[in-house]
């Protein structure tokens, strides 16, 4: 499995931020496991983010891409919209990608 | 009960468009006309119901006098989430930077309201001002959304906390501004982008009064301070040159924003360019704030201001370059109006303070007349529903008769 991160809009907008991707095959099992826990539990809950604020400005959009055996599925939804799944992976996600840059 | 009426018994409840109403009006059994108009008229009495309650809503409430409140997230998106942090008379707290910065930048934005636009906190009428501080995991952003502002550590490398920018922090404030003034400006297109552009020359001119400078002393940046911390002397965006706040940066290359209308980018991303092409009124603010020299907030600030009040909620760049000329043109003097109007000119838009269809809106509007606009339209449509029912009680069954 590997999971994808893009950012766009907000402070960032207009700006080309590669995207990032965290390979499982590189992480430890433990972590793993969380990773694939929390990409399960996004995928079988939850499609739709919730109710969009009209009032939201500078709001960021997050698109993750869960891919595995040559299948993928993509999710994108606003910061000020998440679901609670979503915001799961998405801390647990970049709490790894901070890890990965940091070593 | 008839099955129609159990499909519709609590009309508050029912998500059902006016025409489907219309369309069960022509229908030959009178116990769905029956339910069809009731339901009208109950919305209608709740449209009427919904903007009395408002106004009065507003009336009656207690002015305030701008109190903060701050949080901390806790690294979580949800704000449900979050501690109290920081409240208005508190001392600073000793383990938090973020929670002291945003805490003093809020007061500082707050008494340029107060002393310089003559204005009560975002809504002229106290409203609060609640922060939340680290919001997410490395979170690259800072957001306002309609009540409450939300601010990310970021990750170190694009943005560092992003409290730690003045000029960001009113930013996002200015959105309230805007929000609670006229009519707010629609977040897409080109009224987005005077949106945007709106907030970023009210982020600068909250840091140019607190730092009493000029306008050649200040430095017309926005967020240098958050921006690429490995880098020195960039930012995200320049008034004085959008599309040079940063160039050929390894990783985010060239600030893409345009300073002239011949360079405007036509997207769907980013709710059409919203913090794109914001770059160009920006560059006309500054045009016309060095024309208008001395300190941006006593002329240039007020006329910028002044046509944000009278701005359509569907404004594009002309009609906002309008009101200012004409803003200026009221407010000072026809000297200061043609700076204005030179400002315009420099990023390619020709502006004159005739009184253009923005400029009428806005002067209708400044009546308060839109509420009795919209209440006289209300009205209207409950006499359109009283006809219609006193036509289908003398006919029945109208479909049959035809």
């Amino acid at each position: 499995m590997k999971i994808s991160l893009m950012e766009s809009g907000g402070w960032s907008a207009g700006i080309s931020t590669p995207g990032q991707t965290l390979e499982f095959s590189e992480l430890d099992e433990e972590s793993a496991q969380e990773g694939r826990r929390l990409a399960e539990q996004l995928m079988s809950h939850s499609t739709s983010p919730t109710d969009e604020n009209p009032h939201a400005r500078d709001d960021v959009e997050f698109t993750i891409r869960v891919e595995e055996r040559g299948a993928s599925r993509e999710f994108t939804m606003k910061s000020m919209a998440l679901t609670r799944e979503f915001a799961d992976l998405l801390s647990w996600l970049k709490q790894q990608l901070k890890e990965k840059r940091h070593d | 009960m008839n099955k129609h009426e159990t499909n519709c018994r609590r009309p508050i409840a029912c998500i059902v468009p006016p025409y489907i109403f219309e369309k069960m009006l022509d229908s030959s059994d009178p116990t769905v006309r029956r339910s069809a108009i009731r339901s009208m008229q109950y919305s209608a009495q709740l449209r009427g119901a919904r903007i009395a309650n408002a106004e009065m809503g507003a009336a009656a409430s207690t002015v305030g006098d701008g109190r903060r409140t701050l949080f901390h997230a806790k690294n979580s998106f949800f704000l449900s989430d979050a501690v109290l942090a920081r409240s208005e008379g508190q001392p600073p707290v000793t383990n938090d930077d973020s929670v002291n910065r945003l805490y003093d930048g809020l007061g500082t934005t707050r008494d340029f309201l107060s002393e310089v636009f003559q204005r009560n906190s975002l809504d002229d009428r106290g409203g609060r001002l609640d922060g939340y501080v680290h919001v997410g995991v490395d979170f690259n952003n800072a957001t306002f959304d309609g009540s409450v502002m939300r601010f990310g550590d970021g990750d170190g490398t694009m943005f560092t906390d992003f409290t730690s920018s003045l000029d960001v922090i009113a930013h996002e404030l200015g959105h309230g501004v805007t929000q609670h003034t006229g009519q707010d400006l629609q977040y897409q297109g080109q009224s987005g982008a005077l949106n945007e552009s709106f907030s970023d020359v009210f982020g600068s001119l909250v840091k140019q009064w607190v730092n009493g400078q000029t306008v050649n002393q200040a430095d017309w940046k926005i967020g240098e301070e958050v921006w690429t911390p490995g880098a020195e002397g960039d930012a995200l965006r320049s008034l004085k040159e959008p599309g040079k706040a940063y160039v050929n940066h390894p990783l985010f290359g060239t600030d893409p924003q345009p300073g002239h209308m011949n360079k405007f980018v036509n997207t769907s991303s980013d709710n059409g360019g919203v913090h794109i092409n914001s770059g160009i009124p920006n560059k006309a603010f500054y045009e016309a704030a060095m024309l208008n020299g001395d300190r941006s907030w006593e002329v240039t600030g007020q006329v910028w201001y002044q046509a944000l009040k009278e701005s359509s909620f569907t404004c594009v760049f002309q009609e906002f370059a309008d009101l200012t000329v004409k803003a200026a043109k009221d407010r000072f003097d026809a000297a200061v109006a043609k700076n204005v109007s030179l400002g315009w000119k420099a990023v390619g838009i020709t502006a004159s303070a005739g009184l253009s269809v923005a400029a009428a809106r806005g002067a209708f509007r400044g009546n308060g007349d839109s509420c009795d606009a919209t209440m006289q339209s209300i009205l209207g449509q409950l006499s359109h529903i009283k006809r219609r029912l006193d036509t289908l009680e003398k006919s029945p069954v109208r479909k049959a008769q035809r």
